[in-house]
């Protein structure tokens, strides 16, 4: 094996060389078409390798199959309802509806809806006057997620991190997850009191997801003096 | 390609790069059924076309992430056709069973056919490598995934406990050895042909 090659490749693809090594390189590279292919295949075998080991597709996969489970399951249900009741099968059903519950609430995993009592919230005292906001937060306490959505969206330069909190508990509620955590992320990079209830709220996007594993790493992030810091170990126990 | 040629029905693959669930679900609820009808009628059940459709989404955001996909033609039409394609090569391997099949003698559209083609290629492609690299050692695999998997090389030799010189050299190595194993593998020169 010509080691010497395979470390200039990666000399040359991390930007490790000097101008004077890059321009030889290229140019033999312009010359050799055997090394051309070896070049080629290099790249594409680091471009297979990095996608085959982004995280991304870890939680895409992980999504795409219960999704797919779910879609599937779905049409099940839909089929059986064409049957035609009798008595008995009404026992049986809830026999089994019962069963599969206590079996769910023993090993089941733990759910989103557990944890969703959020905070009301009281913005408004400090921007008196302002109607969208005012709409915001009464939606927000009313638990109409939609409405503090559309309202938010009115909101011009929301920088503020205690509306940007509450608009991304909203967006999660209404499944918008992207726009969610990229303002929980914003949040959680800052300095504000919303600092770790931003962790926990990209935990519980997270969950709400099924992804447990990214779950986990938010769980793990809160700090001890954070004010749910237990409800997050609690969490990570049911998550074990 | 120019940007002209860009399909609108391009949102679906990048609703599945971008992982976003509302668009994987509507993947489901509006070209699912077809398929799984199709696999229905000719010799398979539910789970093999849950398994069929499945795969073929993978593989899409496979090469949309690690080539960039650009859709010239409907999105229904190019995942049927790599779904039906896909289930057909199935019923081969599984050849010793008697297969019944419902010819649909519908023509394709060309750009369906170049962008089916095209998938199907990275896919095989993709395919050797995995092979590949379930060959390569322990330590290798080891190495190369660690140094994807984790942001800097430094972080990974702190990890392997090594020199970040060695860790640098390593992983040279070890995608030299697997492009190696790539290339002398007949499949690679079948691919190539």
């Amino acid at each position: 094996m010509n080691e010497q090659l395979y470390i200039t490749f990666e000399n040359y693809f991390n930007n490790e060389m000097s101008q004077e090594e890059k321009l030889e390189f290229e140019n033999q590279l312009q010359n050799d078409i055997e090394l051309q292919e070896k070049f080629e295949l290099y790249k594409e075998t680091t471009q297979f390798l990095a996608t085959k080991f982004d995280s991304e597709t870890t939680a895409f996969k992980e999504n795409l199959k219960s999704i797919s489970k779910d879609s599937f399951a779905e049409k099940e249900i839909k089929k059986s309802k064409v049957i035609a009741f009798k008595p008995f099968y009404y026992a049986v059903a809830a026999s089994v509806v019962f069963a599969f519950g206590t079996w769910f609430m023993m090993q089941g995993n733990p759910e989103y809806g557990d944890y969703n009592q959020h905070e009301n919230a009281y913005f408004m005292e400090r921007s008196v006057g302002d109607e969208t906001l005012n709409e915001a937060q009464k939606a927000f306490n009313d638990k109409d997620y939609k409405k503090t959505v559309l309202a938010f969206e009115k909101v011009q330069n929301l920088t503020n991190p205690e509306l940007q909190y509450y608009y991304a508990i909203a967006l999660i509620e209404t499944n918008d997850y992207t726009k969610a955590e990229i303002l929980l992320n914003n949040i959680k990079s800052g300095t504000s009191v919303y600092k770790d209830k931003a962790i926990w709220y990209l935990a519980l996007s997270n969950l709400k997801q099924n992804k447990f594993d990214e779950c986990k790493i938010h769980l793990n992030q809160i700090p001890a003096d954070a004010e749910d810091y237990v409800k997050a170990q609690k969490l990570l126990k049911d998550l074990d | 390609m120019t940007d002209k040629n860009i399909h609108p029905d391009q949102l679906y693959i990048d609703g599945l790069l971008q992982n976003n669930s509302s668009i994987i679900q509507s993947i489901y609820k509006k070209f699912a059924p077809k398929v799984k009808n199709y696999i229905r009628t000719n010799s398979g059940d539910d789970d093999q076309a849950q398994d069929v459709i499945q795969e073929v989404l993978i593989t899409i955001y496979n090469q949309a992430k690690t080539n960039g996909l650009q859709l010239s033609c409907p999105f229904d039409a190019y995942f049927f056709l790599l779904c039906k394609r896909r289930w057909l090569n199935e019923l081969k391997k599984l050849s010793n069973k008697e297969v019944t099949l419902q010819d649909d003698n519908v023509s394709i559209n060309e750009s369906v056919q170049e962008m089916t083609f095209q998938t199907e290629v990275f896919d095989e492609k993709q395919s050797l490598f995995d092979e590949m690299f379930q060959k390569l050692g322990e330590k290798c695999q080891e190495v190369l995934k660690l140094s994807f998997v984790t942001k800097t090389m430094e972080e990974v030799a702190e990890k392997l406990n090594v020199t970040y010189g060695y860790v640098r050299k390593k992983k040279s190595l070890c995608t030299g050895q697997l492009t190696e194993m790539i290339q002398q593998s007949n499949r690679y020169k079948s691919l190539k042909y």
